[in-house]
């Protein structure tokens, strides 16, 4: 498709529109923070949100879920099957979507987990470009403001107001149609508009922490100092888990009398999967007790390479977005940014 | 199944909360009836019952006195598997908070004649018997206890919360009290102890707008002086955080941290 413009007055109404068909979840301005939300109306989004306080993962890897149920004496198991209803996300942050992109490599390419794909599948995202830094950015510095693909739609904010749509798939294309009245085409006047724009969004999300040795200093092993520092100060709440976008880690439980509306029946059990945090020492230990990271400075360690290094030596790209919601988030004020300019010596 | 389990349900010093909770199963109560039959039972049974060769005892409160401790010892000696439910069986409870102050003066601003009066210091459970499980909180939340029998019942183990309150808060899509950066709201003149307490309650509080109490205790690898310090950084005063973090458990675990 050949980017189109639309009105910010246009846009409220096609998404009007939309919601007649699908569900809508959109961020809302929600307890002093913007989060995703079902809408009903155009107007309940709130467009000058930075980013949400919880990343968009949570529509595909659900906090928790019952993965399946099965019959304690005849075995029958039953597989869940998720809400496949169409929706859309609409605001998605080029952060999240470059995070989903990854996510896919793990939900998809490695291991195929069909309660994640379902999911995935049945969901339209909508991106919205961001023209400015938000609280926490360094999402320059990991290279994932700008993705190529893993939406269906990307709007971008001209100078003008006016707003700029990219369709990244033929489902997104389809989104227009019947609303083609509502947008305009773009013409060649409108050319260095855009480039002018684009450069400017470019110059805002210049990286701006050093990560080029990054992979050198992690080898080396120099890194010890900065775990041991952390380590004092660390609650081992596993916030800055649950609101990241590529952290996946799940606990999954066998759970008896599961069902509720028959309580007390002991042969229906069921499995149930819900977000785990790599920074709790629950989770790193074994039948018979052993825990493979017994301190607090090897959580870390592992939380910060896999990030860092891990991710990046297996699917090309950092494991960090530089959203910082963990950033915001974290109770002692541990800051992923600092930590990145100490190992890179800057 | 050739027998129903038999079991017993105990309450020591607390309010009695928790066994109000179990009741509060309401007709789910009929459905664990149909799996275990309760032959001991002081607050709820009519009938005159038996303490004696029980399957599963479950005790509300903490051991106060003597009287108390003996009773615990003798309940042991005639049950297979030891269930403690609340906060006071597990930690001590709000009335561990005496063993932190002096006694006397404790006493005489409770009671205006101190002869009948033969409080020893508060003990959890674990600290006088053996315990198999705890249901933790204050009051117990009445689904997980219900689980942790059918568990039992079952022949599996009762799920076990190794994890901060963190967990379920962010499960939940909470929104945080102890953000850093954020200013206390007005209403909120503590701090939250959700970092360094024991998940399982589904983040009650934090759900319905308070900050976490820390009912359920600590978890294993809490990091208490720290919290002590973003606490102080948050504008609270070292008696009121040691207050809070003593509330429930301060007779029974380092209460030497309060000191720092």
């Amino acid at each position: 498709m050949i980017p189109r413009f639309i009105s910010q007055e246009a846009l409220k109404e096609w998404v009007e529109h939309l919601i007649t068909q699908f569900s809508v979840y959109a961020p809302v301005q929600e307890k002093g923070d913007y989060d995703f939300a079902k809408i009903a109306h155009a107007e309940e989004i709130a467009f000058d949100f930075d980013r949400t306080r919880m990343s968009i993962k949570g529509f595909f890897l659900k906090p928790e879920e019952k993965l399946m149920s099965a019959s304690a004496s005849k075995g029958d198991p039953v597989a869940s099957s998720p809400d496949t209803s169409k929706r859309i996300i609409f605001g998605a942050r080029p952060c999240d979507i470059t995070a989903l992109n990854l996510t896919d490599n793990v939900f998809v390419k490695d291991f195929y987990d069909p309660y994640y794909m379902k999911r995935r599948q049945s969901t339209i995202i909508i991106g919205i470009r961001c023209t400015e830094k938000c609280r926490t950015c360094f999402c320059g510095t990991m290279d994932s403001n700008n993705p190529l693909t893993g939406y269906d739609i990307m709007l971008t904010e001209m100078d003008t107001g006016e707003i700029l749509i990219q369709a990244g798939s033929d489902n997104g294309e389809k989104l227009f149609r019947g609303s083609r009245h509502l947008t305009r085409q773009s013409s060649e006047e409108d050319q260095s508009l855009i480039l002018k724009t684009f450069k400017k969004i470019t110059e805002t999300f210049t990286p701006d922490i050093p990560t080029t040795g990054l992979k050198a200093i992690i080898d080396l092993g120099r890194t010890e100092f900065l775990w041991k520092k952390y380590e004092k100060i660390c609650l081992s709440c596993g916030q800055c888990v649950f609101v990241c976008p590529t952290c996946w880690c799940f606990d999954v439980k066998e759970i008896v009398g599961a069902d509720e509306t028959d309580f007390g029946n002991l042969d229906k059990t069921a499995r149930i999967r819900r977000w785990a945090s790599c920074l709790y020492k629950d989770y790193h230990t074994v039948s018979g007790g052993h825990i493979f990271m017994p301190t607090v400075a090897s959580r870390l360690e592992n939380y910060y390479k896999h990030k860092l290094r891990g991710i990046p030596e297996k699917f090309g790209v950092w494991g960090c977005v530089g959203c910082g919601r963990c950033v915001s988030t974290c109770p002692v004020g541990i800051d992923i940014r600092e930590s990145l300019k100490e190992l890179t010596g800057d | 199944m050739s027998e129903k389990p038999r079991v017993g349900i105990f309450g020591m010093t607390s309010c009695y909360g928790c066994q109000l909770e179990i009741i509060n199963l309401e007709e789910n109560i009929l459905r664990l009836l149909d799996h275990v039959n309760i032959s001991y039972w002081r607050l709820a049974l009519e009938t005159p019952s038996d303490p004696k060769n029980l399957d599963i005892a479950i005790i509300e409160g903490s051991a106060s006195n003597q009287e108390e401790i003996e009773e615990l010892r003798e309940i042991r000696q005639n049950s297979k598997i030891v269930i403690t439910i609340g906060a006071c069986a597990a930690l001590g409870g709000v009335q561990g908070m005496r063993n932190l102050m002096n006694n006397e003066r404790v006493m005489s601003a409770a009671y205006s004649n101190l002869s009948g009066v033969r409080a020893t210091e508060v003990k959890a459970i674990h600290e006088v018997i053996k315990v198999d499980y705890a249901v933790r909180g204050c009051p117990i939340n009445k689904e997980e206890f219900a689980a942790a029998i059918l568990h039992l019942l079952a022949g599996t183990q009762p799920p076990a919360w190794n994890m901060p309150v963190c967990n379920e808060c962010k499960i939940k899509g909470n929104e945080c009290f102890f953000e850093r950066k954020k200013p206390l709201p007005h209403y909120q003149s503590r701090v939250c102890l959700g970092p360094i307490s024991e998940a399982g309650c589904g983040a009650r509080c934090p759900s319905n707008g308070m900050p976490c109490d820390g009912c359920r205790g600590w978890t294993e690898d809490a990091h208490v002086k720290q919290w002590i310090k973003e606490g102080l950084e948050r504008n609270q005063t070292i008696e009121d955080l040691a207050m809070l973090v003593h509330r429930y458990s301060g007779g029974t675990k380092d209460s030497e941290i309060a000191k720092e």
